[in-house]
């Protein structure tokens, strides 16, 4: 009976502990990938060059200069290239003397809600820089109307500068993990006058990395 | 008497008897065909290693045996042995076993049939290592002869564990090479009579010889006086790996002077094995000469002398396989109306052995044994400068190159395949021309040479077995090994030419010297060019072992320590590498040590629970502690010393008709190192997409594997001629988590740069290890007729074999394009985890037949003679045994595109097993 008893348990411990900790087939693991849950180059962009701009005109994208000036800045947001590469360009050097420029680049909405650990990072250069005109910024309740800016929360983030012209650098990882919304905004506003700070400002590869 | 009859039915069983003092233990064997008494049966206790011989009369006699209970084991070759619980009684009369019949083991015959599986290499790394499916042969276990028998031919391994953690020994003396952890068989291959006493252990189990590992031991026992007087002659016909094989073996029996000597000799040979253009030459021989020189001491001589000449068979791609059938080999051409094979496996050395057996007490034994092994591997290769490429299936030749360039329409691609199919075949004759018409009058393009390693080894050991007390006994051994290893390119022949330079045309000045000491030499057969170095090793270790024996449980403890120097000493001066090439380099030393114990729980007599655990750490073997051997003196960066843990739990039943184990095990093991050769493409320099791309040496550390699984083996006997057997492995191999690669690159070095890449991680978790079926199952039926024939059938499942995969694929530098820091364009989650899936090969069932009679030829003697015949893979199924991915398209978007219209130029190769075959071996004993 005794012996009936231990054989039992012996051979119940060792098929439960050879069907336990089984890997299936696709349980490999694979080398870094990144996903994104926004992920803008501007290489589809259309490009102007010299004194011809062609505007940022990305769907769900607000491209709007803010002016305050009398007569307004019109200028926008738009698309050049170099070495084979599209990015957005802003500069005010080319801008109306007494006029200012409050030019905003608003991502479309972005869905936070069913990812985790977003991470969001873009690249800058700066040339003829003579002061640094961009400042970023994330919204959960803007309305994607030109009026709307005004009245939405605009929560200012930290990134990392460019310190010397003609080099893109990155923000570095920015944590935006805590806005868990469908609604989520990165806007970049580029701040000057042709009198005041004129530096050419190149923003691109805005990435939201998510786990 | 009635007893002693049934109990030659059984392998195991208990004998109860009365005894007292002097003589402590004795017994009469006698042959259960012929009733005539067996001289020179040896008997063995098996804890303490105390053995007897049977004299003329077949009478055997120990003074005294340990006390408690013991297993004593009868054996002889070419019968089936004995194995008896001693259950000696307190009173101390002589344990008298009266009659024991030996019946002749007509199945012994099937071992000759084994297909050397292990003679055929893995990869083409061209490492001359042997690959697995060793440890198997002439074991009594149910599991482990379904292993051997039926298993082995789709390259099953025990366990999923490579044979570096076996130890293969002959009179325990390790015979797993120091280079690479694993036993060259062909040392002793062809001499399966003079090797056939043999003793085996299973996973950690303890050995009376050797510490172990975690597979298993198997020792080889080469003593004179225990093989079985008489002579036997075989001839056997096959159409596996060799066509014929003659085997002759001698057996004197110890004289009354007290010598007794045996000696063996087999020559194999084929013109053409199962695989196109794979010739076979093997001669084999084998002398050992015992003199008693008292009751305590024998001395004994074996000499083993074994060449081995091959051809080796290429693995292919599927495009190359669909085209040319899975029986196609690349590597031979025809020359004067002969097929010659460029890649020859060329083995031979010679061992020598001094053997020196004292019985110190009758409690105690010492054995000691001191070998020398010489002689040479030899592996050929094609070699050229400033010519294309020899091989026929170069990727330029084939359809699946034109098909990726585009433009190409089916028709072309058609004739494209045809123009290969007519070529297929490497031509020795356009060598010839080339080299007569070289731009540099004599200078040879092309020349055949061998990557020679001429190896001399001393090895020595000293075994003690004791037994301490009533119920302790103690095994001690130590070991010690002398490695003088000269590594060379030796050049063999300049077809046609009359020298060849030695220089790599891939680099310019300096840097293209193969010896800066002697730059820019013109050799000649014979000569050595290229690379030339030793390596030297010595190790040192000992063990001791104590086994305890109760009524109701026996258990034991072991530890062992070693030590390892590893060095190398360049004889060149490597132009790329002028600092560190020449001249002695650093020595590296590991020191380790391990532990382990296990218990045996008597449920009662019939019924046993079996425990073993181990946890030991094991040095790196000499190849991989060197990463660019043939270069320079480096040692690996990031080397350490391996540990495994290993456990395992069975339960074993052992009754009358009905035997059957089932074990479960688990083994870890921890910080491998593996290092392999191969060109690369996407990795670092030279990646300009051209043809000539770098060869590397991939250096991946910190491999973790883990083993888990049953195996089962069931035995049942329907009736006293037919019996029914069953056994069955489910296992699950994997690594464990992931690793880290770093590259060497001569490009690199030779453009003044660092040499080593850092790479990283190496995804490798939960992939599976490669080139073994995780799965098998067996099921057979044998009818043994009293009339001494027998017939047995037996069929085999086989499943969950995966790819050897490229390490270099599954870095970050496969998915991240370096120059942005970002995804390759297309690199999904979803498409990397698509194009990195571990190749699964089909599962396959094989059937196999086997039968054999003899007859006895005269009333006076044993003299018989027989035949054994077996067929194996009956219905010709096609199947891989393994296979690997090319490294070449080192990143996404390169392996997308070579892939992208189905026919890769460089997709996977693969190795086939054997189809049909059959084995057929006459034989006669006097």
């Amino acid at each position: 009976m005794k012996i009936k008893f231990l054989k039992t348990i012996f051979l119940l411990a060792l098929s439960t502990s050879a069907l336990t900790s089984c890997v299936g087939d696709d349980d490999y693991v694979i080398p870094t990938v990144f996903s994104y849950a926004f992920n803008e180059g501007f290489e589809t962009s259309p490009t102007g060059s010299g004194s011809v701009e062609v505007p940022i005109a990305l769907e769900g994208w607000v491209n709007y200069n803010g002016s305050t000036s009398t007569p307004l800045s019109t200028r926008l947001w738009h698309a050049r290239t170099f070495d084979s590469n599209i990015y957005a360009e802003f500069s005010s050097f080319y801008s109306t003397s007494g006029t200012n420029d409050v030019a905003w680049l608003i991502t479309p909405a972005i869905d936070l809600t069913a990812s985790t650990g977003e991470t969001l990072a873009f690249t800058t250069k700066t040339r003829f820089a003579n002061g640094y005109p961009l400042t970023a910024f994330v919204s959960t309740d803007y309305d994607g109307t030109t009026a709307g800016i005004a009245t939405a929360t605009w929560t200012p983030l930290t990134f990392t500068a460019p310190t010397a012209n003609d080099v893109f650098v990155s923000s570095g990882n920015i944590d935006i993990s805590s806005y868990e919304s469908n609604n989520v905004r990165i806007a970049f506003k580029y701040t000057g006058s042709r009198v005041g700070v004129t530096t050419t400002l190149q923003l691109d590869n805005i990435k939201i990395t998510k786990n | 008497m009635k007893k002693l009859v049934l109990s030659t039915l059984l392998v195991l069983q208990a004998v109860f008897v009365f005894a007292q003092q002097n003589p402590a233990l004795k017994g009469k064997v006698i042959d259960a065909k012929s009733q005539k008494p067996l001289q020179n049966v040896v008997a063995t206790i098996q804890s303490t290693n105390q053995s007897a011989l049977t004299d003329f009369d077949g009478n055997f006699v120990f003074k005294t045996i340990p006390t408690g209970e013991q297993v004593l084991v009868i054996k002889t070759s070419g019968y089936t042995q004995q194995t008896f619980m001693l259950e000696p009684s307190v009173n101390g009369e002589t344990l008298d076993l009266g009659v024991v019949l030996l019946e002749e083991d007509i199945t012994s015959e099937q071992q000759l049939s084994l297909v050397t599986i292990t003679e055929n290499d893995l990869g083409d790394d061209n490492s001359g290592s042997e690959s697995t499916s060793g440890l198997l042969q002439a074991t009594r276990d149910t599991y482990q002869q379904a292993a051997a028998f039926n298993w082995g031919q789709s390259r099953f391994r025990i366990r999923g564990l490579d044979n570096e953690y076996g130890v293969t020994m002959i009179n325990g003396l390790s015979m797993n090479k120091l280079y690479d952890g694993r036993p060259q068989w062909s040392n002793w291959g062809g001499l399966n009579d003079a090797t056939r006493n043999q003793e085996f252990t299973m996973g950690s189990a303890p050995s009376d010889y050797t510490f172990g590992s975690a597979l298993g031991t198997q020792e080889i026992n080469t003593r004179a006086s225990f093989y079985r007087e008489g002579t036997r002659i075989s001839m056997s016909g096959t159409n596996t790996n060799y066509s014929w094989r003659m085997m002759g073996t001698h057996a004197s029996g110890m004289n009354k002077d007290g010598w007794a000597f045996v000696v063996s000799a087999s020559r194999r040979w084929a013109e053409e094995g199962y695989f196109e253009g794979t010739d076979y030459a093997a001669n084999s021989l084998f002398a050992s000469v015992e003199k008693k020189i008292n009751d305590k001491h024998s001395l004994n001589l074996t000499s083993i002398y074994a060449q081995n000449s091959r051809g080796k068979n290429s693995p292919n791609t599927k495009e190359v396989n669909d085209l040319m059938g899975i029986k196609y080999n690349s590597y031979w051409g025809w020359q004067d109306g002969k097929k010659r094979n460029s890649r020859d496996k060329d083995v031979e050395e010679p061992i020598t052995m001094l053997s020196h057996y004292w019985k110190i007490t009758e409690k105690t034994t010492l054995n000691t044994n001191v070998a020398f092994q010489t002689g040479k591997i030899g592996n050929s290769r094609l070699d050229f400068q400033l010519g294309n490429n020899p091989d026929p299936t170069y990727y330029k030749n084939l359809p699946s190159y034109f098909s990726n360039l585009g433009g190409y329409t089916q028709d072309q691609l058609t004739q494209i395949g045809n123009t290969f199919r007519s070529n297929s075949q490497i031509d020795w004759n356009a060598m010839y021309i080339a080299n007569q018409n070289s731009a540099f009058a004599g200078r040879s393009v092309y020349v055949l040479y061998e990557d020679r390693t001429d190896d001399n080894q001393l090895s020595a050991n000293s075994i003690l077995n004791s037994s301490i007390s009533e119920n302790v006994s103690l095994t001690a051994g130590a070991n010690f090994r002398k490695l003088r290893s000269h590594n060379h390119q030796n050049l063999l022949d300049l077809l046609g030419g009359q020298y060849f330079l030695d220089i790599d045309p891939f680099y310019s000045g300096d840097a293209s010297q193969s010896n800066l000491n002697n730059p820019n030499r013109q050799v000649g057969e014979g000569d050595t060019y290229g690379y030339n170095y030793l390596l030297h090793a010595l190790t040192f270790d000992g063990f001791t072992q104590f086994k305890f024996t109760y009524d109701k449980a026996d258990f034991y403890l072991a530890q062992s320590f070693s030590r390892t120097e590893y060095q190398r000493e360049g004889l060149y001066r490597n132009g790329i590498y002028a600092d560190n090439s020449f001249g002695k380099g650093e020595k590296v030393t590991f020191e380790n040590f391990g532990f382990k114990g296990g218990l045996t729980y008597k449920l009662n007599g019939r019924n046993y629970l079996d425990f073993n655990g181990l946890y030991q750490t094991k040095a790196p073997s000499l190849r991989n502690s060197f990463s660019n051997a043939r270069m320079n003196n480096m040692i690996t960066p990031d080397l350490q010393s391996e540990s495994i843990t290993s456990a395992d739990a069975s339960y074993i039943l052992r009754a009358p008709k009905f035997k059957a184990r089932l074990t479960g095990f688990y083994s870890k093991i921890q910080n491998a190192t593996e290092i392999s050769f191969f060109y690369g493409e996407g990795i670092g320099s030279g990646d300009d997409g051209g043809d000539e791309d770098t060869f590397v040496s991939e250096i991946v550390t910190g491999i973790d594997k883990q083993n888990m699984g049953a195996e089962l083996g069931l035995e049942y006997q329907i009736t006293s001629t037919i019996k029914a057997t069953a056994a069955a492995s489910y296992g699950q191999y994997i690594y464990s988590d992931n690793a880290k690669l770093k590259t060497n690159d001569d490009a690199l070095a030779a453009a003044g740069n660092e040499s080593l890449t850092d790479f990283g991680t190496v995804y490798m978790k939960n992939y599976h290890q490669p080139g073994m079926p995780q799965t098998a199952a067996s099921f057979g039926l044998e009818y043994r007729d009293p009339h001494f024939w027998w017939v047995g059938a037996n069929v085999n499942y086989l499943a969950n074999s995966y790819i050897d995969f490229a390490n270099i694929l599954r870095t970050d530098n496969f998915s991240i394009d370096s120059n942005t820091g970002d995804n390759y364009s297309g690199a999904t989650p979803e498409t990397v985890r698509d194009i990195l899936k571990q190749e699964k090969f089909d599962s396959f069932t094989l059937v196999n037949l086997t039968g054999g009679k003899s007859w006895r030829i005269s009333k006076a003697n044993r003299n018989t003679v027989g035949f054994f015949a077996s067929v194996n893979n009956v219905f010709d199924v096609v199947y891989k045994t393994g296979g690997f991915e090319q490294s070449r398209k080192a990143t996404f978007p390169d392996l997308q595109a070579d892939q992208a219209n189905g026919t890769p130029s460089f997709g996977s190769k693969y190795f086939y097993g054997y189809g049909r075959t059959f084995f057929v071996n006459f034989y006669i004993n006097f």
